[in-house]
């Protein structure tokens, strides 16, 4: 895991606060996306794991952050689960009994059951302590459950921005089915430089204000380009990542591009990692997209990645923006990029109404 | 940092800390201090704890703590720090007798003074002791100080519940002539400094270029830069240019103007490089273009623009037109020195000036303070360049003498490797690699030099001279020309035709001084020399004599072999750990080898590596009987010594896997212990009193020490698997 400098963090009262936070006290912490939230939650787990005499510490996550978090807890000694395994081995071991499912659909647990059974059978909380990453993303049910019969103390950290995406939970139901107090708010971007986040921000909507960058501008401004082909993109990307070096993600609209220029790449990148990454291919859990390299993806499978560079490709498909999903994703995709970020269209000249739809070019420079 | 170095310091790091918190006396006299866990986290950052807000120095407690102001919230964790002094230099300070200052030399203060004024800043090296006062606070601090990849706790934190009191004065003394001050550009020198020993290439003439720059000898340092052919080195980056020194080329221009542009930006980000290589360019025109033409300047200019585009790609082809503009761009395009480092990866025939080069400019410009530990070296290596850097740039301390920092840098070969010293006093050891290998190797030896000049022709290096063995006989010559001898040379003039019989021997014979010289300084990648044995003792500071390391005995690939032929065998269950036998079957119960347990000859991948074990001298007979044991999370093995009586002497155990401590103990006196970590593809050989005076034992624990930090307290690493293969040689007269 890369750490943070002590002078990078100093300055963010609440980041620091929720480092400092005693680790046999509840917390609740929720942020933007780039606040540092999976970071914090395995730091957390590595503080309570330290605390706990039983050293029974577990994170939970939705399904598809785990890869990630089990990339970044490499050196702790702090077990990690997706919410439904660990429910399950969870139920099945203190009642020796299948989960119960609902009958309308048997992947969705039946939660009311479950909790009516436990208090029947005066279960009581066993487990040290539990940290919950992407806490919005789980259901209500489970943090009534888990705050009943699992651990005596509970860490959960949410993402802020009630307007993203089709959330299962709200902080107040979480709050209400847990009985945390009110949550610590991170407010910083320590994810973008200054000019990666103007170009995201430009396409920010949401209910809150984009989070304050906290990161120092390295004087380097994202950069719009034409491009004539695909080979002159692998030559791009090619050249681009071995002259820098770190970790390049390369996001595509169609995955015919993907496909083509993930080739090309690996034909020009010899000694270098690079990869494809799928939604459909259900590849996810064997890429560690931390390492340095390429990764090759489709907009669809970007959430919850960063990188040092991205490469946006095919952007004539993705504006001019149509709604408000768009714009999310456009503002999601830009976002993904730590330091550098190139948005690239051709051959063909964008339209107006595209050109119209981008920002400047004193933040973003036209090449 | 390189993996290799690193080991072979964890190796010796890890006996030294255990050997002293044996003796752990502090008993002298020491000052004491109370503050906010911010605070002391802000100043482990470069190891300077400065005067809080407007004060020039620090309040501190006689043999007692006293605590300075500030504002507690509901987290605040208050640490009390001891600091001894008998690792602070020799300062007046002032003691504070009634309701005035009195000034007093730091030896003589009276156990009645109970509170020091200490004018200016502390090292935090000089911390011998960290304070909270509960266990949860501890915990919290020692996990709060791992989370930041530019500090680590000087110490353990342990739990006291010593008050502090309050200072009885809060006004300052008046102003002292000397006072530790910490410059600005101290933050600059520091991380060239730190990242020229990390960086520094592994042959000898590099080591004596570093510590020649760093003794700030003119004389010498122009010596040896010329050695290596990189003149630009006469003047380091922490000194000042001097003004009897000309700029002679275009080398001159680009390091001394990268040196101003990159100390003038230290530490500051938000500039783009592509301002940094134009300020670069037009300084290193306007200023010192004397002799070289400003098409050269505008010429690098245009092609590091190109590679910052990714218009084109950095290449080292003819980098010795302009090593140093080459530097420079490797610096411009991955400034920050984690992500500068993987261009040794990236590139692999980096010259070593170049890359050196440009290591050190990364350390200018990216500064100490927010170095990653990975670059900063081992404690005693900070402290030196702690007090070094100061010294460098604050001439008025130049003279003051500090307990820890006395004599001047040097190196010496040790084993393998290389020690760094100061004074008698070894600060930073560094593992050799096939370069530094090749540069001692004893070309008296055919192998040698017939590989030598194998070597020398594929790279298409200089250093041959072609001979012509002639047997008695005669040569029939033609032409116009004229051959005459004279002073053991056939010179001759105009244009001959000489002759050959059918059979003549043409040779490439090796000029070993010029192979030499280009192992040092050329680019491309060696191969080791042939049977060099990279054997890498316990020096001889360590106690336990007989106990013999070799980190990266078997290699990456080998290792993955022998895990997947071990697991394809099978597995014997009797005992707690599973176990494989090869050879001789040993007798857990009864402790002994009898005749009847004679299974085989050990496996051919079992008689490679025991022949590699005899071959580079690192056990006398060749092992017939192996046992290999699969340590899984917790599992150890108890205190023991292996069976005196069956088994000779020189038991070699390899690690496979994972690095896990192995815990030695005196036979005598159990107390005295050391923990050795084996790292995984290392091989561990006991002979001697490592043999038959100490146990050794693997604890039954879920956590190892983990490889990645310097200082070992930082990370911890789950145990999963561990393999470990141990040769012996049975005594066969005792069966009989």
């Amino acid at each position: 895991m890369k750490l943070p400098t002590y002078e990078e963090i100093s300055s963010d009262e609440k980041q620091l606060e929720v480092r400092e936070w005693p680790p046999n006290e509840s917390l609740f912490v929720v942020g933007p996306p780039g606040s540092g939230k999976t970071v914090l939650a395995v730091l957390r787990a590595e503080m309570v794991s330290e605390w706990a005499e039983e050293k029974d510490v577990i994170l939970v996550t939705y399904n598809r952050m785990l890869r990630r978090l089990l990339d970044l807890l490499d050196r702790s000694g702090v077990n990690a689960s997706t919410m439904h395994s660990f429910v399950w081995n969870h139920y099945t071991h203190v009642t020796k009994e299948d989960v119960p499912t609902l009958q309308t659909n048997s992947y969705v647990y039946n939660w009311k059951n479950m909790i009516s059974h436990l208090s029947q059978s005066s279960v009581s909380s066993s487990l040290s302590c539990l940290i919950v990453d992407e806490g919005q993303d789980l259901p209500v049910d489970f943090f009534r459950y888990t705050a009943r019969f699992v651990a005596k103390t509970l860490t959960v950290f949410a993402d802020q921005d009630q307007a993203i995406g089709d959330r299962h939970t709200t902080l107040e139901q979480i709050k209400g089915a847990t009985g945390l107090d009110d949550p610590i708010i991170l407010q910083n971007n320590h994810r973008n430089t200054p000019e990666v986040a103007r170009v995201a921000e430009h396409f920010h909507s949401g209910l809150l204000p984009a989070a304050k960058v906290s990161r120092n501008s390295i004087g380097e401004v994202p950069r719009l380009v034409k491009t004539r082909d695909i080979d002159h993109v692998a030559v791009l990307v090619s050249n681009w990542r071995q002259t820098r070096g770190g970790s390049v993600g390369v996001i595509v609209v169609r995955n015919e591009t993907g496909i083509a220029l993930h080739q090309k790449l690996k034909d020009r990148l010899s000694g270098t990692r690079v990869d494809i990454y799928r939604n459909d291919d259900k590849n996810e859990n064997s890429i560690n997209v931390l390492n340095d390299g390429v990764t090759v993806l489709n907009k669809e499978s970007v959430k919850g990645q960063e990188f040092d560079t991205v490469f946006i490709l095919e952007i004539e498909h993705l504006i001019p923006i149509a709604n408000d999903t768009d714009r999310r994703a456009m503002y999601m995709m830009c976002s993904r990029a730590r330091d550098h970020l190139f948005l690239i269209y051709g051959p063909t000249e964008l339209t107006v109404p595209a050109a119209e739809a981008l920002p400047g070019p004193e933040i973003l420079e036209r090449v | 940092m390189d993996k290799d170095v690193q080991t072979s310091m964890r190796f010796d790091r890890v006996a030294e800390t255990n050997s002293n918190s044996e003796f752990d006396g502090n008993n002298g006299p020491w000052f004491g201090l109370s503050l906010h866990h911010r605070r002391l986290l802000d100043s482990l950052q470069d190891g300077w704890l400065r005067p809080p807000g407007e004060k020039t120095g620090l309040i501190l407690g006689n043999s007692a703590f006293v605590s300075e102001q500030f504002e507690t919230g509901k987290h605040t964790i208050i640490v009390q720090l001891k600091f001894v002094a008998d690792k602070l230099p020799s300062l007046d300070v002032f003691v504070l007798r009634g309701e005035r200052w009195f000034p007093c030399k730091l030896m003589e203060i009276e156990s009645s003074d109970h509170t020091v004024y200490w004018p200016g800043s502390l090292p935090t090296f000089a911390v011998s002791a960290l304070y909270v006062k509960n266990d949860q606070e501890r915990i919290r601090l020692s996990t709060l100080a791992r989370q930041f990849s530019n500090l680590s706790l000087p110490i353990d934190v342990t739990v006291n519940t010593t008050e502090s009191i309050s200072p009885q004065h809060q006004h300052e003394p008046p102003e002292s002539n000397r006072r530790i001050d910490i410059p600005h550009d101290e933050d600059a020198i520091r991380g060239a400094m730190s990242m020229a020993v990390w960086a520094v290439p592994k042959t000898d003439p590099w080591l004596e270029l570093l510590v020649t720059s760093l003794s700030f000898d003119n004389k010498k340092t122009t010596k040896s830069a010329a050695n290596v052919e990189a003149n630009w080195w006469r003047v380091p980056p922490w000194s000042d240019w001097p003004n009897n020194v000309k700029i002679k080329d275009l080398q001159d221009g680009f390091w001394r103007s990268a040196i101003e542009v990159f100390s003038e930006h230290s530490g500051q980000s938000g500039v783009s490089p592509y301002v940094l290589a134009e300020k670069i360019k037009s300084k290193a025109d306007s200023a010192y273009c004397t002799d070289y033409s400003s098409t050269d300047t505008s010429a690098w200019l245009d092609n590091t623009n190109q590679i910052l585009r990714a218009d084109s790609v950095f290449s080292v082809i003819n980098w010795q037109h302009n090593p140093v503009g080459k530097a420079i761009q490797l610096v411009l395009t991955r400034p920050e020195p984690d992500n500068f480092k993987t261009w040794r990866r990236d590139i692999h025939d980096l010259p070593p000036i170049v890359w050196w080069s440009a290591a050190v400019l990364c350390g200018l410009k990216h500064g100490y303070k927010r170095l990653n530990l990975c670059f900063r070296g081992e404690v005693p290596l900070q402290e030196a360049l702690t007090i070094h850097a100061l010294q460098s740039c604050n001439l008025s301390l130049k003279n003051m003498k500090w307990p820890s920092l006395t004599g001047d840098p040097n190196w010496r070969r040790n084993g393998d490797g290389f020690e760094l010293l100061w004074g008698n006093a070894v600060i930073a050891q560094k593992q050799g690699n096939a370069r530094s290998r090749w540069y001692v190797a004893d070309f008296k030896k055919d192998l040698i030099r017939s590989s030598a000049v194998t070597l020398a022709k594929e790279l298409n290096w200089t250093c041959l001279r072609q001979t012509l063995q002639l047997k008695s006989g005669q040569i029939a010559y033609s032409g116009t020309g004229e051959i005459e001898i004279r002073d053991h040379r056939l010179a001759i003039h105009g244009e001959i035709t000489l002759e050959m019989p059918s059979n003549v021997d043409i040779r490439s014979e090796l000029d070993v001084e010029s192979f030499r010289h280009l192992v040092a300084v050329s680019a491309g990648q060696l191969p080791d020399p042939p049977q060099v044995v990279a054997q890498v003792s316990i020096s001889k500071n360590h106690i336990i004599t007989g106990l013999n390391y070799v980190p990266d005995f078997v290699s990456e690939t080998e290792e993955a072999e022998l895990v997947a032929k071990i697991d394809s065998n099978v597995w014997l269950t009797d005992i707690k750990r599973r176990v494989q036998h090869y050879g001789w079957r040993y007798d857990y119960a009864n402790r002994q080898v009898n005749p009847a347990m004679r299974i085989d000859d050990l496996p051919d991948w079992a008689i490679e590596i025991a022949h590699r074990l005899v071959d580079q001298k690192l056990v006398k007979q060749m092992p017939d009987q192996l046992i290999v044991n699969e340590y899984k999370g917790s599992q150890g093995i108890g205190r023991h010594i292996d069976s005196e009586p069956y088994f000779a002497d020189n038991i070699a155990m390899i690690s496979l896997l994972e690095s896990w401590e192995m815990v030695f103990r005196q036979k005598s006196n159990s107390k005295i212990k050391h923990n050795i970590m084996l790292d995984n593809r290392s091989v561990a050989i006991m002979s001697g009193p490592a043999r038959y005076l100490w146990t050794h034992e693997i604890p039954s624990r879920k956590y190892e020490p983990g490889p990645e930090l310097l200082d070992g307290k930082r990370s911890r690493k789950l145990r999963k698997r561990r393999l470990s293969l141990t040769f012996r040689k049975v005594l066969h007269e005792i069966l009989r």
